[in-house]
């Protein structure tokens, strides 16, 4: 059994901070290529946002203004298929992916335009990487949807692109780990990493927890609101916060959404999601009825037969949001062999987690592609502009979540 | 199955509301739950989404949520938690419930 | 929308709820008490008022101390209290962020998490932690009933929610036919019905000997009462007797149901193992070992009791400091002698806070409205300890049988751990000990985690029939203490609500 107290077997190459969705990708990733790999992780009540994730592979309205975003997530939907397939082989779990293309519903006249707007715009940045999308007035739109619930009367329309898909992103987590762990990965629960010292001499580093030291050759910092702290111990800055995100499930009924909307999709096992705000709340993870109100009221909006359904269930999370909403990928300069991984969209994200990014860190070197990801740039002017100016989050309608 | 205390016919009859169960009339005293008609019935209230297995009610409290039939046409209703009112349509829950597809408003 | 505002809001009929109703009226306090049943009483004096009213001549089946609860009722009706029946408490909201909590000026004082029950703090230690504060009506409680979802404020709010009965997780619990002994006990009491026989009760604790005998006072000769207390348990409940003779009747009132139960000639086994339900569509027959053999017995009706654990979702929701009680094999919220809680303004009161039982209960219940009217100025120190002196002498007789009872009907590990891998120990999402058990030793570090990986814990009861399980289970597999492994993180609604009656509420104002 390993209860994350004995030493490590194998001298690990990698020792991975963090067992949510972005370090336990990383992990599989890094096995996947033969690599011994070990995760650190906290106890059961750590802040999770692997644990409230809203579970799409979304793709419709990522990266406005920063095109290299875009694509990095648009290749993600497009390996989405075969990781589903590869997590399905090394752990027999079937993570539920369908990708038939999603729905952002506009709920007035103001907002359909700046949807339209929105979605014109990234076409025009994706230039010749292409950008599909339609914009759905309200009489299109019921045709398409013909099998659905009756629309509310508010809505006015709603734009598509055929990339956007979901998965059960608590299968998912489950089944990263159980492939990590099936590849041999270590998997030390229960104590928070509380110190990451290089060794001098660029001789690896030594982890710290409450329960000992370990040494590792590289260390990957996957510890999402952790890396704000955790980061600056291997020279690199990432000053993410928590932007709280509330979510309503409601009891299963028989399939009712053939595919995933910006804010209610249902899940494979056939709940409802009703999600999900955007709170500016501190570290404070508690529901709040005010909110939940709000996501009530939208989902009522689009669907009136949701009404009728009990809420079972419903969760807060924190996402860890960087000042311009855009990942980070960086290699540390100042101590080689530290990697710093952070996202919102760690669902959305985990085929070029798995796939790519896993790939460079075991090379030893991040790739241009992910270079406007790079901590760099919280050096320099952007970091104080970067809540007012996020071009990651330009032009996002009000009410619309930060899709995972 | 439960049955009336007073079987004997010793007892005046007390107040007593009759409701369909499945389609079948069943009846029980006032104040009773649409529960203690599904026991006083013998009846399941549900079969499991999962496994298609059957469930009748276990704590009779509110607790368990083991009872979910449906009333009246609203599927997920706990049998123990309502009072049994004449005239009722109670039945039993197969898996999920449906949503119906009936226009807004 | 305007929101109802109260001095106290008090979630729970029950005996707590009743008696601290009492003293917050009789100190003027504007109180509302919101019961998920039609009528008051709790599950103690379920449906008391109409029994005595409607049918006196089932009173006997009860006896005197259902019976006693007709009385109390009556008061509680009287005392002035906005008693809304039928309501279902599904939130409450504490407005006060938790940064600034941490940064309170006017803290409530260092809790100490009690190692044992709240009453070893003893009742003249001054362990009363709350100063007198500047509640504001910055507690809001979210209901339903028959109309749709409220909302009302409260400057305090107490947590009066009881017990329910432990969950069993045998092999066959789910089959229809199992039921709880209370279960029966709430068919004779609301629906004046009788299991139909052969019915076994199967278990421990005082409950089990209590119905038995109602149901023979009913007409109703059980096929086999099985007791499950494991022999060990005799020798350490044995130790702590001295103290429980001190306590008022109970153990005279459990020899006489013993001795009535053995002049029935009902067949009786004493520690059985090994119990399984047996049934393909319904329960048929209850197998076990008991005196070196294996038994058999056919019935239609099998209920279960392994005793009684806090009804405690609600005040789980709130985030309250909490703890595992080793004798009593739950979770049990820190609370100071009063019932004050960790969280300023949020009390919890009776069993819910532990089991005490329900003349505990009574006086814990008027500790609370003493400590709610005083923090809200009703009344003065001198007045409040006065009143509370005879409560507290009282509290802590009824206390004194409890180290007895629950080291002598605590269940055997068997009844809380399942060993058979096939046996469910979710019932809403079917989730069984096996899956439980194996990602228990793949590494998964606590019930939350095992919720996400397993769906355990994931449907409409919310954890409430398998939340222990759970725990004890988890910390069986990694060789952990239930304390250390913890239980699941509940998040509101603690009781479904519908998508449009959460829309249609409006934002809570003064949050």
């Amino acid at each position: 059994m390993s209860t994350g107290r004995s030493a490590y077997g194998a001298r690990p190459e990698f020792a991975i901070i963090g067992g949510g969705l972005v370090g336990w990708s990383i992990a599989y990733g890094l096995a996947r290529l033969g690599r011994r790999v070990v995760v650190h992780d906290e106890g059961d009540l750590a802040l999770r946002a692997a644990r409230g994730n809203f579970g799409q592979v979304w793709v419709q309205d990522k990266g406005a203004g920063v095109p290299a975003y875009h694509r990095l997530t648009r290749e993600s939907a497009l390996q989405w298929d075969d990781l589903a397939r590869g997590l399905r082989e090394a752990s027999g779990i079937d993570v539920g992916l369908r990708q038939p293309g999603g729905f952002s519903f506009c709920l007035d006249a103001a907002a359909f335009d700046a949807r339209t707007r929105l979605m014109r715009r990234i076409q025009a940045e994706a230039g010749d990487h292409g950008f599909e999308f339609e914009m759905l007035e309200r009489g299109s739109l019921e045709r398409r949807l013909s099998g659905a619930p009756a629309l509310g009367r508010k809505v006015v329309g709603a734009s598509y692109t055929p990339y956007d898909g979901d998965v059960n992103p608590l299968r998912l987590l489950r089944a990263l780990y159980e492939s990590a762990i099936a590849l041999g990965t270590t998997h030390r629960f229960g104590s928070p990493v509380e110190a990451i010292d290089p060794v001098v001499g660029g001789d690896g580093f030594e982890v710290r927890t409450a329960w000992g030291t370990a040494w590792t050759p590289q260390v990957v910092l996957a510890a999402g609101l952790g890396n704000r702290l955790l980061a600056p111990m291997v020279g690199v800055d990432c000053p993410v916060r928590p932007v709280r995100g509330q979510v309503l499930v409601t009891e299963k009924v028989r399939p009712l959404l053939p595919f995933p909307t910006a804010d209610i999709r249902q899940t494979d096992e056939g709940g409802l999601l009703l999600g999900s705000s955007q709170e500016e709340a501190g570290f404070d993870d508690r529901v709040t009825i005010g909110n939940a109100g709000a996501i009530a009221r939208r989902a009522v909006d689009t669907f009136p037969a949701i009404g009728g359904l009990r809420i079972v269930r419903s969760w807060a999370a924190l996402r860890v949001m960087t000042p311009d909403g855009l990942p980070v990928y960086e290699a540390s300069a100042s101590c080689p062999g530290a990697w710093v991984v952070s996202c919102h969209s760690g669902v959305t994200l985990a085929a070029v987690h798995v796939h790519g990014v896993a790939a460079a860190i075991s090379r030893g070197s991040l790739p241009s592609q992910y270079a406007h990801c790079s901590a760099a740039r919280f050096a320099g002017p952007a970091q104080a502009a970067g809540a007012a100016a996020s071009p990651a989050t330009a032009g996002k309608e009000a009410n619309v979540p930060q899709p995972a | 199955m439960f049955r009336s205390l007073r079987d004997d016919g010793a007892e005046a009859p007390r107040p007593e509301v009759t409701l369909a169960v499945d389609g079948e009339p069943c009846t029980v005293p006032s104040g009773a739950t649409v529960a203690a008609a599904l026991l006083q019935r013998g009846s399941i209230a549900r079969l499991t989404a999962r496994s298609g297995s059957a469930r009748a009610p276990y704590c009779m409290m509110g607790i368990c949520f083991d009872c979910l039939v449906e009333i009246d046409g609203v599927p997920n209703r706990q049998a123990c938690m309502v009072v049994a009112e004449p005239g009722m349509d109670v039945r039993c829950q197969d898996g999920h419930r449906r949503v119906g597809l009936e226009p807004a408003r | 929308m305007t929101v109802e505002r109260f001095d106290l809001a008090i979630v729970g009929a029950g005996p707590a709820g009743m008696a601290a109703a009492l003293e917050a009226r009789r100190n003027r306090l504007r109180t509302v008490v919101l019961d998920e049943q039609p009528t008051p009483g709790g599950q103690v004096w379920r449906n008391i008022e109409s029994v005595t009213t409607r049918r006196p001549q089932d009173l006997f089946v009860f006896g005197s101390e259902y019976a006693d609860g007709f009385s109390f009722a009556q008061r509680f009706r009287a005392c002035g209290a906005d008693f809304r029946p039928g309501a279902r408490v599904w939130q409450v909201e504490v407005a006060t962020p938790v940064a600034a909590q941490a940064r309170d000026p006017d803290p409530p004082g260092a809790f100490v998490l009690p190692s044992g029950s709240a009453l070893d703090t003893g009742p003249d230690d001054e362990a009363v932690h709350v100063e007198r504060r500047r509640t504001g009506a910055d507690r809001h409680l979210f209901y339903t009933d028959a109309r749709g979802a409220h909302h009302v404020a409260a400057r305090h709010v107490l947590v009066a929610t009881g017990a329910y009965e432990r969950p069993v997780p045998v092999p066959g619990w789910t089959l229809p036919g199992v039921l709880t002994c209370g279960a029966a006990q709430v068919m004779l009491k609301t629906a004046a019905m009788v299991p139909g026989s052969p019915v076994v009760l199967v278990g421990s604790g005082p409950l089990v000997l209590l119905l038995a005998v109602q149901l023979l006072r009913a007409g109703v000769k059980p096929a086999a009462v099985v007791g499950t207390v494991p022999s060990g348990n005799y020798l350490r409940a044995a130790a702590r007797l001295w103290p429980a003779l001190l306590a008022p009747g109970y153990l005279s009132k459990g020899l006489s149901l013993i001795g009535a139960l053995r002049r029935s000639g009902v067949a009786r086994f004493a520690a059985a193992t090994e119990l399984r339900i047996e049934g393909t569509a319904r329960a048929e027959a209850v197998a076990f070992r008991s005196g070196g053999r294996e038994h058999r017995i056919a019935a239609q009706t099998v209920l279960l009791h392994q005793g009684v654990v806090p009804n405690a979702n609600l005040w789980q929701s709130l985030g309250l400091e909490h703890y595992w009680d080793a004798a009593q094999r739950c979770f049990r919220p820190a609370v100071d002698t009063w019932g004050n809680t960790t969280l300023a303004g949020v009390l919890v009161a009776g069993d819910s806070a532990g089991i005490g039982g329900a003349e505990a209960a009574l006086f814990a219940g008027e500790l609370s409205g003493l400590s709610i009217a005083w923090q809200q100025r009703r009344i003065d120190t001198a007045e409040r300890d006065r009143r509370a002196w005879l409560a507290r002498r009282a509290l802590k007789a009824h206390w004194s049988v409890r180290p007895f009872l629950d080291r002598l009907y605590q269940p055997p590990s068997a009844m809380r751990v399942p060993a058979d891998d096939d046996t469910i120990v979710c019932r809403c999402e079917e989730v069984t000990a096996g899956e439980v058990r194996q990602l228990a030793l793949t590494g998964v570090p606590g019930p939350n985690q095992m919720k996400a990986f397993s769906r355990c814990g994931m449907g409409p009861c919310q954890g409430r029939m398998c939340g222990l399980t759970v725990t004890e289970l988890i910390a069986a597999t990694q060789h952990r203490t239930p304390s250390e492994v913890g239980c699941f993180r509940v998040r509101a609604p603690v009781l479904p609500v519908t998508v449009g009656e959460v829309a249609d509420l409006e934002r809570p104002s003064g949050s």
